[in-house]
């Protein structure tokens, strides 16, 4: 199985770089799922491992919601996709997969000094989740960072179901359906956004201290 | 996990469904509803039909239930106004209450729950809501807060939750047992992981609760939300974030070394403290001022868990302190909006003191006490704090550091005060209601005067087993 938590955490990983270099809204929605099947994968491997095959729920939760219900709920934010730029633009796409390499080294370093028996699983996740941060800093567009949220969530979710496999399945549920609650959440106040400022880019909003003169 | 869990989840969800149902003549109802329900578990805990998991979770309850209470109360003419002077639309109002319901219950969840992975659920269930809350007028400065808010406190709070993981698990204890001392189920995964889980708890949940540097959402979002959240916000949320910081911790503070818990609490306090202090004086706006008070006072509670003896004591005691004499501010920042159309000196919101006594009342007895002046509420929790610092020989110097920072708040507050209380305004510049001002929006403020007043030593004097419990538990921490 450990093959199997390899090949998840990879996905996990991948999808948490795939929306960095993304350029339109229906794309992401791909990218996300690939990283959302990654989790499932972790929690599956996880239910064969404990042999706890009620945190089956917890995969068809997670299978149900965030490949299915978020995808489709974000596809309303497709329209308002921009196409013009990637996140490889803001420090070139070298220097982005440049710094993405060195997380991702760090990260297997980090794994293999402080979580004995997940070394290189765990490496991988880590890697993800911190890509995913540094996908917040490099995208302005409103869309592509809520995907960039998303995909903080999901990459959490991940770590925390690989270093606590054994939690209580209802909390569990609790954190995938946080997920959910923010894909809505996102979605509302993109469309808000776009109402009042009819942007897209958030670098074009003006901040409230130049309001205030 | 107890059946008073049940007991508050379906209040709160019960609620926020029949405000989403009811016609909207009734959602006033509603709101009065909950307030009774809220009075009623109240009184359960404080007469003992109800036990909490300890002493320091009850307290947290008994001062989150009754800043929901009175914030549900103040809520019902405050929204009204507020609805009709901004036209919102139906929806806007079923979605204010529904979302208040869910903000104020996960709020509550929050203080009482055991398990430190529904802790966080139900901080984020409040994190969510509030952002709605904040966005809801929906014009462009609370759209901006809203966004802002959501990021910054988002990326803080999946911290918090790969943290949380790893401080619990990562000691070896079970993560999905209902207490807040797991027992141990394994052999801890390595020191290094729990340290890293520490530092990874730390800057969430500060994120969470508006500690610099990682304050930045914090301005924005309390000054625009409307006022019963911002007040919410300020005087229940931040601190409950922060006590969860406390009590994961703790927990592990003899796996790792003290630079690893005590020190990053000091370290944050004292930051706060200096961005409060550098910033609290250029504020034109009350919202922003209170805000910026927030985040000193914020500070002031960290600092008083970094210390830990007396200064513990004295934090727990502010967040009471703090919560009943912020929401009293944010309150009254929530009137005089309505009153003047502004909380700017600038723009209108002058001689409040003059022209409604009232308020103006409320306002400078709300400052006093914030200011930490004897023998206001506020007094005796930051006290206790900063002597509690000075007595320990390792933290002499921060406290000497801290009471002078909390003395440039005091001059740069009391300087800046006098714009909104005394200065005339122009001839042409009337308030919205020239002479009466609504009771309804006073009343709910006039019980938060008198815990301001008195707060301080009433509560543990009206409450002494649980004060002298929670005493106990903090001492022995």
């Amino acid at each position: 199985m450990e093959i199997a938590a390899r090949v998840a955490a990879s996905l996990v990983w991948l999808g948490a770089l795939g929306l960095i270099a993304v350029k339109s809204a229906p794309a992401a929605s791909r990218w996300y799922q690939l990283q959302a099947l990654g989790e499932a994968g972790l929690v599956a491997v996880a239910t064969w491992d404990l042999k706890a095959p009620a945190l089956g729920a917890v995969v068809a939760v997670i299978v149900v919601v965030k490949i299915w219900f978020i995808p489709w709920i974000l596809r309303r934010l497709s329209p308002r996709g921009h196409s013009a730029y990637t996140g490889l633009q803001s420090l070139g796409p070298a220097a982005t997969f440049g710094l993405a390499t060195l997380l991702t080294g760090g990260s297997l370093w980090v794994g293999l000094q402080v979580v004995p028996g997940l070394e290189v699983v765990a490496g991988i996740v880590v890697a993800a989740w911190l890509l995913a941060l540094l996908h917040l800093s490099l995208r302005y567009e409103t869309w592509n960072l809520a995907w960039a949220l998303l995909s903080v969530d999901t990459t959490s979710s991940a770590l925390a179901s690989l270093l606590a496999p054994q939690q209580s399945i209802s909390l569990a549920i609790g954190v995938t359906l946080v997920g959910l609650a923010l894909a809505v959440l996102l979605v509302w106040l993109v469309s808000a956004v776009a109402r009042v400022h009819s942007v897209f880019d958030v670098r074009r909003l003006n901040d409230l201290k130049e309001r205030e003169g | 996990m107890n059946e008073f869990w049940v007991g508050w989840l379906l209040p709160a969800l019960f609620a926020a469904l029949l405000a989403l149902t009811v016609p909207l003549r009734w959602l006033s109802w509603v709101a009065r509803g909950y307030v009774v329900y809220l009075t009623v578990a109240l009184a359960g805990i404080v007469s003992g039909w109800y036990r909490l998991a300890d002493p320091v979770a009850t307290w947290l309850y008994v001062t989150g239930t009754l800043l929901v209470a009175v914030g549900t109360w103040y809520s019902v003419p405050y929204i009204e106004r507020e609805g009709r002077l901004h036209h919102w639309n139906a929806s806007q109002r079923r979605g204010y209450w529904s979302t208040w319901a869910i903000f104020s219950g996960s709020l509550l969840g929050a203080c009482l729950l055991d398990n430190y992975l529904a802790i966080w659920l139900a901080i984020e269930v409040a994190t969510l809501s509030s952002v709605y809350l904040t966005g809801l007028p929906g014009v462009r400065t609370a759209l901006e807060a809203s966004w802002k808010y959501l990021f910054v406190t988002e990326a803080g709070g999946f911290a918090a939750l790969v943290g949380t993981i790893w401080v619990v698990a990562g000691s070896g204890r079970a993560i999905q047992a209902w207490t807040f001392n797991p027992p141990l189920v394994h052999q801890t995964i390595s020191p290094q992981a729990v340290a890293v889980g520490c530092l990874l708890v730390v800057i969430g949940y500060a994120t969470k609760a508006g500690l610099a540097p990682f304050h930045t959402w914090l301005p924005d979002a309390h000054s625009e939300a409307p006022a019963p959240v911002s007040a919410l916000l300020s005087g229940l949320k931040l601190a409950v974030a922060l006590v969860a910081a406390y009590r994961l911790l703790t927990l592990v503070e003899r796996q790792v070394p003290l630079a690893w818990t005590q020190v990053p609490l000091i370290a944050l306090g004292l930051c706060s403290l200096v961005v409060g202090a550098a910033l609290i004086g250029f504020q034109h706006d009350l919202k922003r001022l209170w805000a910026y008070s927030s985040i000193e006072h914020l500070g002031l509670i960290s600092l008083g868990m970094g210390f830990g003896g007396l200064a513990l004591v004295g934090a727990f005691l502010h967040i009471w302190t703090h919560g009943v004499t912020k929401s009293l501010l944010f309150h009254n920042s929530g009137t005089i909006r309505l009153l003047y159309s502004t909380s700017d000196h600038r723009r209108g919101a002058r001689a409040i003191l003059q022209t409604t006594p009232w308020t103006g009342s409320a306002l400078a007895l709300g400052t006093a006490a914030i200011l930490g002046l004897p023998p206001l509420a506020p007094f005796w929790s930051e006290w206790l704090i900063l002597v509690g610092g000075l007595q320990q020989p390792h933290t002499r110097i921060v406290a000497l550091v801290a009471i002078a920072l909390v003395m440039v708040v005091f001059v740069a507050t009391t300087r800046r005060m006098p714009q909104w209380l005394w200065t005339p305004g122009r001839a042409d510049a009337t308030p919205y209601s020239q002479h009466a001002e609504p009771m309804a929006l006073v009343t709910p403020s006039l019980v938060l005067m008198v815990l301001a007043i008195a707060g301080g030593l009433a509560l543990p004097v009206a409450m002494p087993s649980l004060w002298q419990g929670v005493s106990q538990q903090l001492f022995g921490a």
